[in-house]
């Protein structure tokens, strides 16, 4: 069977494929190719029922006040959180002094298994530089899982998830790296819901530039 | 709140239909657009007005893309995602120029599969019986046509 009727199969029923079969094929260059246009195409078949649809301003208008509405709502909830990360935040402390603040934002999914991360688990790599390793070590699986990091300097947890959202970092402050956190992180959150949540402690400052973590200061960003 | 409600206003529009582009679903590019104003009204993000709508679209496209990544590759496939090279700013254009290519597909049974699928939502099978002929010749006018389309694009 020709490689690209193979494809075709595929995409007429993908959930019967497994994902190694789907990298495979996503590996060949043609089929990449052929696979690209294809959801080019569906996107353009998208926008023409969008556009028909016609996104007139009482659309927009009610978007707005579901927008609101819902914002309203969590707001509500949001400064408690709020309060007790800045309250926490006042012990934070740099090298060898771990920062008690724990973020417990997730607590609805608080059953869902954990992999925990702690200064009892970190290995120096090539480089003399620790770093930090799954408990069970199948980083497959592990990448999604919530993650505890348990007095875990700064620098590592943002080296996590830089490859896991495969952005770049810059540095503009060396003290902020040695900042040891206790701090439950979401991989399947978006970075900039992270960025956001990270940015509750006052002792440094987040931005993200397209695709690059600046970390900075909070002192230096005013 | 009335400064980025004058945004929503202004960009809701695009960005969602950016949305849609990239993730094939409304429902979730509403919650990604969503989310794009969420973070605005509680972060302490600058930028400049003039570029209001590049820097809106661009967190769509982020958002978008974490979204994709978030997800296995079979899943990416389920919801026929882009691969993430292929998100680009060009995207939009690229997507102007298939609209008016594929009313051009040659010979009209190109254009009639293309249609059928993306269009009418019936399966490569479905087509087959339709037209009478097997799948296998589906794949290969399809093939044909997304070869035609890749032309147009490339020029």
């Amino acid at each position: 069977m020709d490689k690209t009727e193979l494809l075709f199969m595929m995409m007429e029923h993908p959930e019967q494929y497994t994902d190694q079969q789907w990298q495979e094929i996503l590996m060949d260059d043609e089929c990449r190719e052929l696979y690209a246009m294809m959801s080019k195409v569906k996107s353009t078949f998208d926008v023409d029922r969008h556009d028909q649809r016609g996104l007139d301003d009482a659309f927009v208008k009610k978007e707005w006040e579901t927008f609101q509405a819902h914002h309203q709502a969590l707001a509500k909830v949001m400064p408690l959180w709020r309060k007790v990360a800045a309250a926490i935040v006042v012990a934070i402390a740099f090298c060898g002094i771990t920062i008690a603040a724990v973020h417990h934002f997730n607590a609805a999914k608080q059953d869902t298994p954990t992999t925990t991360v702690d200064n009892q688990q970190m290995i120096q790599n090539d480089n003399g530089h620790q770093t930090a390793t799954a408990v069970n070590g199948d980083v497959a699986e592990a990448a999604q899982e919530p993650r505890l990091y348990d007095n875990v300097p700064l620098d590592e947890i943002i080296s996590d998830m830089a490859t896991r959202y495969g952005v770049q970092v810059e540095w503009q402050t060396e003290e902020a790296r040695c900042l040891r956190l206790h701090y439950q992180w979401e991989p399947s959150y978006s970075l900039d819901k992270v960025v956001e949540m990270l940015n509750s402690f006052e002792s440094f400052n987040i931005t993200r530039d397209g695709d690059k973590l600046v970390i900075s200061d909070r002192a230096s960003d005013k | 709140m009335r400064q980025i409600g004058q945004l929503f206003k202004e960009h809701y529009s695009a960005m969602f239909r950016l949305a849609v582009v990239l993730l094939h679903d409304e429902e979730e590019g509403r919650d990604v657009v969503h989310d794009v104003f969420a973070m605005l009204l509680d972060g302490d993000i600058r930028f400049d007005a003039d570029k209001a709508r590049a820097f809106l679209l661009s967190c769509v496209r982020n958002s978008c893309l974490n979204v994709m990544r978030g997800r296995s590759t079979r899943e990416q496939a389920m919801k026929s995602y882009l691969p993430e090279d292929e998100a680009t700013e060009g995207l939009e254009e690229q997507i102007a120029t298939l609209h008016d290519s594929i009313k051009d597909l040659a010979p009209p049974v190109c254009r009639e599969i293309v249609l059928l699928h993306y269009r009418d939502g019936l399966t490569f099978k479905e087509i087959a019986e339709r037209l009478d002929v097997s799948e296998t010749t589906i794949y290969k006018h399809l093939r044909q046509a997304m070869n035609q389309l890749r032309l147009t694009i490339n020029k």
